[in-house]
């Protein structure tokens, strides 16, 4: 087992030299042409080069200056339009320069008028020196007006990105009637800057990384220091580490690199719109990653119960939001089994419907030419198809879709006797229960699920579902998001994690974090707070 | 690898390993054995179960006793250090075949379940091998795997019995106990027979599981197996309180499954009917906890028998073993009868209680102890952690590019 081990530790290090390796043939490749090479200490050849090797990309901008001090120093801005700021682009970097120097600084040679602009000329709050020209790229593409001096081989970058962003707006996946309404945005400085307000503790922190060899994502980890685990840490840098592609487009595509088990129709890594969710999430001692240009961020380690949570169940009273949650298990339930149960019943264990319901259903099935399985199979399809073309139109046409779907197939189907009317309750049950998931990553879980329960029923009934439902407990007791394992607090069985999964137990009650992860700060409430009991006379 | 780093859960917790032996308990036996019971205690069956909670008491302080002795190995492999190689090799080779049998047995009792209740056209072995092939799954996943499976099994067939057992509570008639004990004491002792070796001489299968226990938990270990003991007695009184209460001493002593007859009484207004496919459903989940840890001793002790490094790649062949084994073990449940009343009960007590006591006995006289580890094929994870420990952190910064943050 140690050689198992020692195996899988050389695999990990040859990922670091893949990743190496392949960086360094990205290169030859030219695809980061003059990355290694030093700025020139000439205008002209900078910009030469700069045009030749970036195609002369017509929104790269060029601006040349010359400044009326003593020595009329020749000032290069580039800058990518539409990624900076226009006004502050004028206000802060260019009128700034352009001004009359004072006496003083009009005496400065060309050799220091660098250091002279980084000190008090630039007003924008970041100003780096750039020495080589994998910097110099790297700024310019987030957003940086990049100052070149004639005569100096080095550069200063001044933070002015900006340009066209969408604003924050309340999160379009997970709406809550309780709580706040600003959602993530595709700006990750955005999204950390919501998850700051809400934590305003010097314990929050933030690594920040880029990942993929052409998209250079930033990407953000953020946790908040002795909650989160350091070994758990340890492993999220070492999986990033491993990641080497392209591109990162998404979260979702950090979510299927890195996550656990790759064969799984389960999710193992949760993703949120709403920066309360990852605030609360990180003082629990989780890990949140954010990613520029998506307004998702995920959530590790995430385990089945928390794919049953919303924000708002801690908003409300506990007595509510516990029979929210308990809805929100036997919604998955439901749409997990409900047409495979009624398949199985209805050809295999007709004893189970009581009498009256039994005569009632087999005349409605009078005359109907499939059988239970067919017709059921059927309909779930349509539901499907109804489904997906709904969510891929636009909302004008989405609605003639709704309409066609529901009357054609609900309605005229079952007049024309092609489907019973039990099997269109069902079917609709099924889609408004699977509705319910709050994170839409399970709802797809329990999408694919049920066709495979739909099979297994269709072929021995019960002891094919109960078959099927074995699989798949062993396969969920076999998941395992970044080390904890996925059914936790169910098995392995924690009795303290218990207050917060079906049940949402009192705040008062919930006085420690989480148990399954292995944090040592364990205590979240150090008075015992009970309700105010009336005052006795 | 890095994967499982930082969580060391390389191993059962004591509460994982009592739910477990709860779970083999409840597996196939409590479906089948209160009848052959009840047929000979009559309506004393429900002392026999009590009864039955000491035995099974004293039998498990004889695993515990030699597992103090030899915490970190199995029965399999403290044989070896306790009577020789070879001789430990051939004792070996009957416990191999001991849970080869009892697994082909638990199969056997689901398709003779399936086949007379729920499937009657469906062909034995198209029941059998499905089920062998969730059965190999399983077991190819690992005991941990299958000690979460077990807990998440236990709640729910721990809440299906109950709800059971609270729906047939009015029809519960006193007057199906009376007499007590109208032959004497004798006639519930002698119901005991059967229970010897079906289920407590097979609970040596606990024996392979003990080394797997997390150390830190070994404390505690002892005292969640009594209380399985008691749960387990529990259990058994209760059903065989119900079965004699609702369906008399005669109908369920001629019941093939009487806990599935006895689900056929719930009739709550007309409406919640017929649910014995529920109970169906628990048994089937109990009895597939009891194949998968059979079928899992018994590659386990087959690998360590063998000195193979992983026991994994002998579960697909013996998964096609067990199959055909349990299709030709006996000819029909009459026959059956008659096996496990007879035939199964010597085997059992000899490979369960029989040989660990003398094994236990020689480990007395010989003074011997020992703490070394044996290859349990488990402890993956945890050799992970302890080198993951050793690698620092400094390679993440070399390759990822840091990068203030531009504000």
């Amino acid at each position: 087992m140690f050689g198992d081990y020692l195996k899988g530790k050389s695999k990990s290090d040859s990922n670091n030299d893949k990743r190496s390796v392949r960086a360094e043939k990205h290169e030859q490749e030219g695809m980061n042409p003059f990355s290694n090479k030093p700025l020139s200490a000439s205008l002209e050849q900078n910009m030469e080069l700069l045009k030749r090797e970036l195609g002369d990309a017509s929104d790269i901008m060029y601006r040349n200056l010359e400044l009326e001090n003593a020595d009329r120093t020749k000032l290069l801005i580039v800058y990518v339009q539409g990624m900076v700021d226009d006004d502050m682009m004028n206000e802060f970097v260019i009128k700034p320069l352009l001004s009359k120097l004072s006496s003083d600084q009009a005496e400065s040679t060309s050799g220091k008028f660098l250091e002279l602009m980084k000190s008090s000329l630039l007003p924008t709050g970041t100003v780096n020196e750039l020495a080589d020209w994998k910097q110099f790229l790297q700024k310019l593409f987030m957003g940086y007006a990049i100052i070149m001096v004639e005569g100096t081989d080095k550069a200063l970058a001044a933070a002015i990105s900006g340009g066209e962003k969408r604003g924050i707006e309340e999160p379009k996946t997970e709406m809550a009637i309780r709580g706040p309404r600003e959602g993530f945005t595709e700006s990750l400085r955005v999204n950390t800057s919501l998850v700051r307000r809400k934590l305003r503790s010097p314990k929050v922190w933030m690594e920040q990384w880029t990942l993929g060899e052409i998209t250079q994502t930033p990407v953000c980890i953020m946790y908040v220091k002795g909650l989160a685990d350091e070994k758990m840490l340890e492993d999220v840098r070492e999986r990033l580490n491993g990641i080497c592609i392209d591109s990162i487009m998404e979260s979702g595509n950090i979510e299927e690199l890195i996550s656990d088990q790759k064969w799984s129709p389960f999710p193992t890594i949760m993703y949120t719109e709403r920066p309360d969710t990852v605030a609360g999430n990180l003082i629990e001692g989780r890990i949140s990653l954010l990613v520029d240009g998506t307004p998702f961020a995920l959530i590790v380690p995430s385990t089945l119960n928390m794919f049953f949570q919303t924000a708002e169940d801690y908003y409300q009273r506990f007595d509510i939001a516990t029979f929210l949650r308990m809805l929100r298990f036997v919604s998955f339930v439901i749409a997990i089994l409900m047409p495979s149960v009624y398949v199985a019943i209805a050809s295999y264990h007709q004893e189970m419907i009581p009498t009256r319901l039994l005569l009632k259903l087999a005349a409605q099935r009078e005359g109907v030419p499939f059988p239970a399985y067919l017709e059921a199979f059927i309909m779930e399809f349509v539901f499907e198809i109804l489904r997906e073309a709904v969510v891929r139109m636009p909302s004008a046409a989405g609605n003639t879709i709704s309409i066609v779907g529901g009357l054609v197939i609900g309605q005229s189907a079952v007049e024309a006797g092609i489907v019973s009317p039990a099997v269109v309750i069902v079917v609709s049950i099924t889609a408004i229960a699977s509705f319910v998931a709050p994170v839409y990553s399970l709802g797809i879980a329990a999408r694919l699920l049920r066709f495979l329960l739909l099979f297994a029923a269709s072929t021995i009934g019960f002891y094919g579902i109960g078959m099927v439902m074995l699989l798949l407990l062993l396969h969920l007791s076999n998941l395992r998001s970044f080390g904890i394992p996925y059914l936790t607090p169910f098995a392995p069985f924690k009795l303290k994690d218990l207050k917060d999964t079906l049940v949402r137990a009192p705040l008062w009650l919930m006085r420690e974090r989480p148990q399954l992860l292995p944090s040592k700060n364990k205590i979240r409430q150090q008075t015992e707070i009970e309700p105010r009991k009336e005052p006795t006379q | 690898m890095s994967k499982n780093a930082g969580i060391n859960n390389a191993e059962i917790t004591s509460g994982q390993c009592a739910k477990l032996y709860i779970l083999f308990a409840l597996g196939s036996s409590a479906l089948i054995l209160p009848t052959v019971v009840i047929e000979i205690a009559k309506q004393d069956a429900w002392l026999t179960m009590l009864l039955a909670g000491p035995i099974n008491y004293l039998v498990l302080m004889i695993y515990l006793a030699l597992a103090d002795r030899f915490p970190n190995l199995s029965l399999v492999q403290y044989m070896e250090k306790l009577i020789g190689k070879w001789a430990a090799k051939a004792l070996m080779l009957t416990y191999v075949l001991f849970f080869l049998v009892n697994s082909a047995l638990v199969l056997r009792n689901i398709s003779d379940f399936l086949g007379l209740s729920v499937l009657p056209i469906t062909p034995t072995w198209f029941i059998d091998a499905i089920f062998m092939l969730v059965v190999i799954y399983g077991v190819c996943l690992g005991i941990e795997t299958m000690a979460r499976t077990g807990e998440i099994l236990y709640f729910w067939s721990t809440f299906v019995i109950f709800i059971i057992l609270i729906a047939l509570l009015y029809q519960l008639d006193y007057k199906n106990f009376e007499p007590l004990l109208y032959n004497g004491i004798l006639r519930p002792i002698k119901g005991l027979y059967p229970i010897l070796g079906f289920p407590i001489g097979e609970f040596v299968f606990i024996t392979m599981i003990f080394p797997l226990v997390r150390k830190t938990d070994r404390k505690k270990l002892r005292k969640s197996l009594k209380l399985a003991t008691v749960m387990i007695t529990a259990y058994s009184v209760l059903l065989t309180l119900f079965l004699i209460g609702v369906m008399g001493v005669d109908e369920s002593s001629r019941s093939p499954f009487a806990v599935y007859d006895l689900a056929k009484n719930i009739n709550i207004e007309e409406i919640l009917v017929r649910v014995e496919i529920l109970v169906a459903m628990i048994w089937i989940g109990t009895i597939f906890m009891k194949l998968v840890l059979c079928v899992y001793v018994l590659s386990v002790s087959t690998a360590q028998l063998l000195g193979l490094s992983n026991y994994r790649p002998l579960v697909v062949p013996f998964g096609f073993v067990v199959l055909p084994l349990s299709l030709i073990i006996y000819r029909n449940i009459a026959h059956a009868r008659v096996f496990s009343a007879g035939v199964w009960t010597v085997y059992s007590v000899f490979q369960g209680y029989v040989l660990p006591l003398l094994l236990l006995i020689i480990a007395v006289i010989m003074k011997k102890r020992d703490n070394s580890e044996g290859n349990s094929f488990e402890n993956r994870y945890q050799a992970n952690e302890s080198i993951g420990d050793n690698k620092s952190g400094d390679e993440t910064d070399s390759i990822a590019t840091k990068e203030p943050a531009p504000t």
